[in-house]
């Protein structure tokens, strides 16, 4: 399916825009044009905060414009402070407010888990009856072990001035993290 | 002390119990939750998490888009899919053992949900079986979850294991006497949960959702292994309500089975409502010995998804059609048709005997 802005592009992602009528429509558009949307902040109609970017970023072969208007939002939204507008704080990843995970009772994505770390907790508490967890070890868990020993075991070695063991240290580091890609750290 | 379940609670419990599902949740990183996408994206996001899965298991069967949504419906049969909006089947594929059967689907709120479901009572066994099936699927398709709250979901009920049971128990003792609020009470104190839609009323055949409340402070294994416990005893109360029907209220007793044989033998017409209360009382008198069967058994489970509304068109509508000459030529979409062709499938039913002893005890009394 082609970009339905530009018509050149797959589409990859999903924008909304308020018809006149009022009614929302969904917008498939490929991602430089969803970055050029989020640029110009929903001042054209079309709500940014749904984007489903996949994790990716915008491809190579984006059209010019696209990458300038993409580069531009990201810089723009460094700058916006989302309690800055006085309104409700908003999920970076996906535009939902507490009151809306409140209202619907679903959490719009894993970067409410950090956005709302906090309210989520109460939540969890009180529809779970605590908030930690205590299952069976997540896949990953052990590498994520390793990885949080080795930082100790540098962090040491560098206080201690010892910059062979550090060396040695890193270079574990290092490979353990390029090795890495598992599920264990999603948030 | 702890608590030893009594042997006929245990061995009722395969009686009472018609059906389990056991499902595991989980979300793929980098993606928001369907609930926030798009009715399309959500759909093409699924078609791609299928081509993903198919690269990791071997699937049997894989749904293709045009009957994914009406197949998921039909699969669940006596689900309340309507309270967990739509989802669609992706495909079908065997865990571990060679035997059971696993259900990956695409649903309203979170990415993936596998499943298994069927009469097992084993539920440490298949929530093992499942699990081992899941994990390993978390590398290839990188499952979000976080150190402190386990694997992260968009329903807040989910977040920890991602894990969710529920059976489907007939209860017609206990709502005969209406105990099933007392049962509402007891199952949030214990960790589950039971779901009734309208709690002053039993539901339709007196079949009872029971769902685990927690997936958060303890592992598959405990979960799976409290809930089971606490179907137990759900099934040791049954067992004595419907001894007490039997020993305090013959008479009333009676009078439900001749009308369900009544019922049964001579209707024209019959909705899901009315043949899933008449299969529980069916069910009652077999289980008790003041009914004995012939020719059919209705104890089997799926008599109960069959009579289902979901179930009975499309898996013996068109048999039946075949079969059983209806009384007028109609037209086909006539509402009432599908009403008259259950009655005549429920008609073999009528023909279960009363126990000398019931009509003994009633007449007694």
């Amino acid at each position: 399916m082609k970009c339905e802005l530009c018509h050149r592009q797959d589409a990859e992602t999903v924008l909304y825009r308020t018809r006149p009528d009022g009614k929302r429509e969904e917008l498939y558009v490929c991602n430089a044009c969803a970055e050029r949307e989020r640029a110009f902040d929903e001042s054209r109609g079309i709500q940014v905060a749904a984007i489903d970017t996949d994790g990716e970023a915008p491809r190579q072969g984006g059209s010019p414009m696209g990458e300038l208007f993409g580069r531009l939002g990201k810089m723009l939204e460094g700058l916006a402070d989302p309690e800055a507008g006085g309104g409700e704080p908003r999920c970076p990843g996906c535009g939902a407010t507490m009151e809306a995970i409140r209202s619907v009772g679903l959490i719009g994505c894993p970067q409410c888990y950090k956005t709302f770390a906090k309210p989520l907790r109460a939540l969890f508490d009180d529809c779970q009856g605590g908030h930690a967890y205590k299952g069976d070890p997540l896949p990953g868990a052990e590498r994520a072990g390793a990885e949080r020993d080795l930082e100790r075991r540098l962090g040491e070695a560098l206080r201690r001035e010892d910059y062979r063991e550090a060396k040695r240290l890193r270079a574990a580091l290092d490979a353990l993290r390029g090795a890495e890609g598992g599920p264990g750290d999603g948030v | 002390m702890a608590y030893e379940p009594s042997a006929a609670a245990e061995r009722n419990l395969r009686l009472f119990c018609t059906k389990t599902q056991i499902s595991l949740v989980r979300n793929v990183r980098g993606a928001v939750f369907p609930g926030s996408m798009g009715e399309r994206a959500a759909k093409a996001f699924g078609r791609r998490l299928q081509e993903a899965l198919l690269a990791c298991v071997a699937a049997e069967d894989v749904t293709d888009d045009d009957d994914l949504a009406e197949m998921g419906e039909v699969c669940h049969g006596l689900s309340p899919r309507g309270e967990r909006g739509p989802g669609y089947r992706l495909l079908k594929a065997t865990a571990g053992d060679g035997e059971t059967t696993v259900w990956c689907e695409v649903m309203s709120a979170n990415h993936l949900t596998f499943s298994v479901s069927g009469t097992f009572l084993d539920f440490v066994g298949k929530t093992a079986l499942l699990r081992a099936f899941v994990d390993a699927l978390a590398e290839p398709l990188r499952f979000v979850s976080a150190p402190g709250l386990g694997y992260l979901t968009a329903q807040p009920t989910l977040v920890g294991t991602g894990m969710r049971i529920r059976s489907w128990m007939h209860l017609g003792g206990l709502a005969h006497f209406g105990y099933l609020n007392e049962l509402c009470n007891a199952a949030e104190a214990k960790g589950a949960l039971v779901e009734l839609e309208h709690p002053e009323n039993p539901p339709p055949g007196s079949l009872i959702i029971l769902f685990n409340r927690f997936s958060l402070g303890g592992t598959t294994a405990e979960i799976a292994g409290h809930f089971r416990e606490f179907l137990v005893r759900v099934s040791e109360q049954e067992t004595e309500a419907r001894w007490r029907l039997l020993r305090d209220e013959p008479f009333v007793f009676l009078d439900i089975l001749t009308r369900a044989k009544a019922v049964l033998k001579a209707a024209t017409m019959m909705g899901e409502a009315e043949a899933l209360d008449l299969l529980s009382d069916l069910r009652l008198g077999l289980t008790t010995g003041a009914a004995t069967a012939r020719k059919v058994d209705p104890l089997s489970p799926q008599w109960f998804d069959d009579a289902t509304d979901r179930v009975f068109f499309r898996r013996h509508g068109r048999a039946l059609r075949r079969k059983l000459s209806l009384p007028h030529d109609v037209d086909t979409y006539q509402p009432w048709r599908e009403e008259a062709l259950r009655a005549a499938w429920m008609r073999p039913l009528a023909g279960f005997a009363l126990s000398r002893e019931l009509i003994e005890r009633a007449d007694g009394q």
